[in-house]
């Protein structure tokens, strides 16, 4: 096992832990932060793979800069969006009777 | 295939709703004149990219002049060409529709000395300038969007796509300023982030096993020898599309989102944009993957599909209001379109299933489109969308 | 054989992470968080990815941690004047023990699929380096990532710098701005004034740093993200040390500014494609300018949506209708 595939796996234990605490979370912010992690995760495999080769493949590092960018015009959204949804209900969180037939 | 170098129709379906977003943030006031400019303006491409594949076949465009895989093309198949016409002529007429209802002249005035609605719950009671002022650039931005999906054929260009489309979207529903539709906004930005990573995920699988991101050339390595990479990232892949198309059980942050945005944003997600990631699965299963799909995968998505319907369709009859209604029936006809992948690879009739679920997706999209505009108008007029209230409110208002 | 340093940051990434997703005291999680992307930044440098290393320290844990404590500090704000004195408690997620269980075996079994998945990847790496590295020559710049951000995938980076305008039209539709700092009883002048002078001296050493990574992006890492990334720092060094600008009405050139990068990127792709060329088919010899002309209005225009996500909404006054949102209210 090289250093790169340890790296690789970590993305995926990352993506795992995000997931997770996305499902089991209420609050909306450490939700939103759940993403991010996983996001991280991903990143990080990209990476990883990227530096399989003798000069890291610059393809996968554009990528990552890419989604980096949208990742944080993604959390900024998210962010303003829990806010309102605070302001208008008195919690951050998402009730289980929005889904009508849940 | 052609190379569609000399005429750039394909550049000008993307670059001309993405001009049109930009104008319409710089100049607010202008913005339903930019948005109806480029309503019109688009069927020039898309009228000379149809007649160029009726008689020269598929096109392609290699952007940047870089060939792939190092760079990106863009290409047109029946199938892009089709679900681009309908997004032309559904996303034109719901730009028609939003002139008057945004700017609230077209109706009449005397829907205006009609009280507000009382409960807020349709969050149009006085915040319509704010509507306004969101609605024309997100819209041309998810135009754009839905153009450029349609037509990449890149793995990662896809997915910026999906992000495009998904966060504008979100703020379309979020628009309506009330608090169910917060919430509803809330759930489907989660939801959709959700989905364009695992998306990602397999995009980054999909890469680190066969070194491309251009879909055909993903198609012929995946003739070679089986590793778990490809089917575990089919697997990501459709996860996140699922998601975002709203399968059940994957449909419960559709009819709170489609039930509470404001109507015209109501139409064209039901219309259009949950059909994108459809179109992405139909590209990823029969064409890129169709070696690596097991029919016993296909069964069970009709499966789901099936299961959709039944439940969907249960479950708007027993809605309470109108457009929650129309917003469960998107689920059952959602199911309808999965039916496609079971039916469409049993060994006689699979060209019939494909020409029935194109036009399903098609008549879907019509019929959905003018439901959810019939909605918000007849809400306008009622000011409210109560099912055992509408019929008398309604008398009075003729 | 793997680097024990390695192994070290791997360990303690995880556990970082860990602990800010667990953590009941969303404050800690973030910190947390910050420290988290910190870290990553040098497992950047140790995966040989300086370019990312940077964006990462400046956006992944830089911006978006400053966007997440600013949220955290509005939410608070928001529950004291509710009359709420502590945080409410989280509410308790569906399923309770058993519920509990199963999606904590269910995601197990999700990432030991996808660990499967990566451990049996065919030997062999393949990929596109090699392909860069033939035609780098013809991109009007010697830096690779660049290469393939500004010329072989730039059309990627045009709908991305699109996904920057709409995050803020979405963020301006969707709310008013209303900045932690400015409240009624801490007004503009009780910032310290060493802090402002602190700020006064580094805003303009970051803008110059700015200047320097866009220019060395052509040849080295750099380029417009992180320079744009050190621009909305600066930006948001300024908005806290004067919180009077952020309740400033929304201006002509705040547009302008937010548009610009797609409207150059666009442009000069367009102005291609009326020449007689394909959307953002550079000239040869001209590559690198026109590449250099779009990276500093994408700066810029990062740099100032960097700023104004921060804000968290649309500047407070300047708009014609008075109904357009209420953050302040309460239920």
């Amino acid at each position: 096992m090289t250093a790169t595939t340890l790296y690789a796996l970590a993305g995926i234990a990352l993506f795992g832990l995000g997931l997770h605490a996305l499902i089991v979370r209420a609050h909306l912010v450490a939700r939103i932060l759940a993403l991010n992690v996983m996001g991280a995760g991903v990143f990080m495999f990209l990476i990883a793979v990227a530096a399989r080769n003798e000069t890291p493949d610059p393809v996968p590092h554009a990528l990552v800069l890419t989604g980096i960018v949208v990742a944080v015009s993604a959390t900024a959204l998210a962010l303003v969006l829990a806010l309102r949804v605070q302001a208008v209900r008195g919690r951050a969180g998402l009730a289980e009777e929005e889904s009508p037939d849940a | 295939m052609t190379d569609g170098a000399d005429t750039p129709s394909l550049v000008c379906l993307i670059a001309l709703p993405l001009a049109g977003a930009v104008a319409a943030f710089l100049w607010p006031r202008r913005a339903p004149a930019v948005g109806l400019g480029v309503a019109g303006l688009l069927w020039i491409p898309v009228l000379g990219l149809l007649i160029r594949l009726v008689s020269q076949g598929e096109q392609q465009y290699e952007l940047g002049g870089w060939a792939v895989p190092l760079g990106i093309a863009l290409r047109a198949d029946g199938l892009s060409v089709f679900l681009v016409l309908m997004v032309t002529l559904v996303g034109g007429a719901v730009s028609g529709y939003a002139t008057g209802y945004f700017g609230g002249v077209c109706w009449g005035s005397s829907f205006s000395s009609l009280p507000p609605a009382e409960d807020g719950e349709d969050g149009r009671d006085g915040g319509q300038a704010h509507e306004r002022a969101g609605f024309w650039p997100l819209w041309l931005f998810l135009w754009a969007a839905l153009n450029a999906l349609l037509l990449s054929r890149d793995l990662f260009n896809l997915y910026v796509t999906l992000e495009l489309l998904g966060l504008s979207a979100v703020a379309l529903v979020a628009l309506a300023d009330a608090p169910v539709a917060l919430g509803a906004a809330m759930r489907y930005l989660l939801v959709s982030l959700l989905g364009s990573l695992a998306f990602l995920l397999g995009v980054a699988l999909v890469y680190a096993g066969y070194g491309t991101l251009d879909l055909p050339m993903l198609k012929a390595a995946l003739g070679g020898p089986v590793a778990p990479v490809g089917p575990v990232a089919l697997g990501l892949m459709t996860a996140g599309l699922l998601m975002k198309t709203a399968l059940f059980p994957l449909h419960f942050w559709l009819p709170p989102a489609h039930a509470n945005a404001p109507a015209p944003v109501s139409a064209l997600l039901s219309a259009l944009v949950v059909k994108a990631s459809f179109y992405l699965l139909l590209r990823l299963w029969f064409e890129v993957f169709a070696g690596v799909a097991t029919s016993g995968a296909m069964r069970f998505l009709g499966v789901l599909g099936a299961v959709a319907v039944l439940w969907g369709s249960y479950q708007a009859l027993r809605q309470p209001r109108l457009k929650l209604l129309v917003a469960y029936s998107t689920v059952a006809q959602l199911g309808y379109l999965f039916l496609l992948f079971p039916l469409s690879s049993a060994a006689a009739g699979g060209f019939t299933a494909w020409a029935g679920g194109l036009y399903f997706v098609l008549a879907h999209a019509c019929a959905k489109a003018v439901m959810f505009l019939s909605a918000g108008s007849l809400m306008r007029a009622a000011g409210h969308d109560r099912l055992a209230d509408l019929g008398r409110r309604c008398a009075r208002c003729r | 054989m793997i680097p024990a340093l390695d192994i070290l940051l791997i360990v303690a990434l995880l556990w970082l992470a860990r602990q800010a997703l667990v953590a009941r005291d969303l404050f800690k999680g973030v910190v947390l968080f910050i420290a988290f992307g910190l870290l990553l930044a040098l497992a950047w440098v140790r995966l040989r990815a300086p370019d990312i290393a940077l964006a990462e320290a400046a956006i992944g844990s830089g911006l978006t941690g400053a966007l997440f404590l600013s949220t955290l500090g509005r939410l608070r704000r928001m529950e004291r004047e509710a009359g709420q004195a502590e945080p409410p408690p989280e509410d308790g997620r569906r399923g309770g023990w058993t519920g509990g269980f199963l999606t904590a075996a269910g995601t197990v079994l999700v990432t030991a699929l996808l660990g499967w998945a990566v451990w049996a990847l065919p030997a062999g790496a393949p990929g596109l380096g090699d392909a860069v590295q033939a035609r780098l020559g013809e991109s009007g710049v010697s830096h690779r990532v660049t290469a393939v951000l500004l010329n072989f995938r730039a059309y990627d980076t045009l709908l991305e710098v699109g996904v920057l305008l709409v995050a803020i039209v979405a963020v301006w539709a969707v709310a008013r701005a209303d900045f932690p700092f400015v409240t009624r009883n801490a007004e503009a002048g009780s910032v310290p004034p060493q802090q402002t002078a602190l700020v006064n001296l580094l805003v303009p050493v970051m803008l110059v740093v700015a200047g320097y990574l866009l220019w060395i992006g052509a040849t080295a890492p750099g380029g417009a993200f992180q320079a744009g990334a050190v621009l909305g720092g600066a930006g948001v060094l300024l908005l806290l040390s004067r919180p009077h600008w952020a309740v400033l009405p929304e201006r002509r050139w705040m547009r302008t500014g937010l548009a610009a990068g797609l409207l150059v990127f666009l442009g000069v792709g367009l102005a291609l494609v009326i020449a007689g060329r394909r959307l953002l088919e550079y000239p040869a010899g001209w590559a690198g300018a026109l590449i250099l002309l779009i990276e500093a209005a994408v700066t810029l225009s990062i740099g100032l949506t960097l700023t104004l996500l921060f804000l968290g909404g649309r500047p407070a006054a300047g708009d014609p209708a008075p109904t357009m949102t209420h953050t302040n209210q309460q239920p």
